[in-house]
């Protein structure tokens, strides 16, 4: 099945500006036009609020900035931002220390530089046709291990901790998709 | 229960759904062949992206050399701009140039000590990148190729041990 992605609206932080032509070539070849793309945190942070962006894709360093932190304020609440928007980080820091604190601050996905074309277009198909629930704990907010596709009854549950360790998505998991993703990168 | 062991989980409407027809849209060999083909495109302007990266480079470490004092601050220049070959090189061909930009990364990557061993493996580093780029070597280089990135790996694991 070939999905059209053409409607979608996709911001790209990265300090670079190579990675912002890299990016919109092969987003232009999956059809997505309506890209924007910025190097500064601050001027995301209003893209995100004035534009409302279906995908947002960030590196984890920008500038001397931290990419993460930002990510976190969109989780925690940013005044008119939404903080359900499907977070891609595409970054060359994938040591485990900045892999930890990609999952501890909410992101769906990490792909590491070089940036594979087969795999964008496979995660951005999955946080699209499979979108994950959200769980809020004490120390985490952010997607749920599970996909939606197996949906909870109602639409909230709570539980125990010991359901919750189950639900939060464990860092091995997204490193196990970082290796996948250099095996095959363009 | 114990208070501090509630989580709550919560279904956010998904708009994304009523965007994204499951049709109509390219299959992903065409978008993988299209893509490449912008990307090539690109090659040109990439040539001088990372012609200028590597000029950079060479700058700021002789700039480290000559004042020591900058040193710090020059290394993580350096460290800044291996990283954005790093993350660009494979895509256009030049996977050895994401290699070595890795390793010296890896050299860099807790701010560096600074002293001239990590100066000097800096500098084979970069040389190694500029020989890459004049010899317009694409894919890994072969056999020597390899040899050289695991040489400069082993280089690397050395003087961070030491």
């Amino acid at each position: 099945m070939a999905y059209d992605l053409s409607a979608l609206k996709v911001l790209v932080v990265d300090d670079n500006a190579h990675m912002h032509q890299i990016m919109r070539s092969i987003l232009g070849a999956m059809r997505i036009k309506d890209v924007r793309c910025v190097a500064d945190l601050e001027l995301a942070l209003k893209e995100m609020a004035a534009w409302s962006p279906d995908i947002l894709v960030a590196d984890i360093l920008i500038g001397e900035h931290d990419g993460l932190e930002f990510i976190g304020r969109i989780r925690n609440g940013e005044k008119g931002v939404n903080p359900y928007i499907p977070v891609l980080v595409l970054t060359g820091h994938t040591e485990r220390r900045q892999i930890t604190r990609a999952r501890d601050v909410g992101v769906h996905e990490v792909l590491a530089k070089p940036v594979s074309i087969e795999n964008l277009y496979r995660r951005f198909v999955s946080m699209v046709v499979n979108p994950r629930p959200f769980v809020r704990t004490k120390a985490y907010f952010g997607p749920c291990r599970r996909r939606q596709e197996k949906p909870f009854q109602g639409a909230e549950r709570r539980g125990s901790a010991e359901t919750e360790a189950e639900l939060v998505p464990p860092v091995e998991e997204l490193e196990e998709d970082i290796k996948d993703s250099q095996g095959q990168a363009a | 229960m114990k208070e501090n062991t509630h989580f709550e989980v919560i279904n956010p409407p998904n708009s994304l759904a009523s965007k994204v027809s499951p049709t109509g849209g390219p299959e992903l060999e065409t978008i993988v062949r299209e893509a490449e083909e912008a990307l090539e495109d690109l090659h040109e302007s990439y040539l001088t992206w990372v012609r200028q990266d590597l000029d950079q480079l060479d700058r700021m470490l002789k700039q480290a050399l000559a004042e020591p004092e900058t040193a710090p601050a020059k290394l993580k220049s350096i460290y800044q701009t291996s990283h954005d070959i790093k993350g660009q090189g494979a895509t256009f061909e030049f996977p050895l140039l994401t290699h070595i930009a890795s390793s010296l990364c890896t050299l860099l990557a807790d701010g560096g000590k600074s002293d001239q061993v990590m100066l000097a493996l800096a500098r084979i580093h970069i040389d190694a990148l500029n020989v890459v780029l004049k010899e317009n070597i694409r894919g890994m280089g072969g056999v020597q190729g390899k040899q050289m990135v695991e040489m400069l790996r082993t280089a690397v694991d050395k003087v961070l041990a030491g």
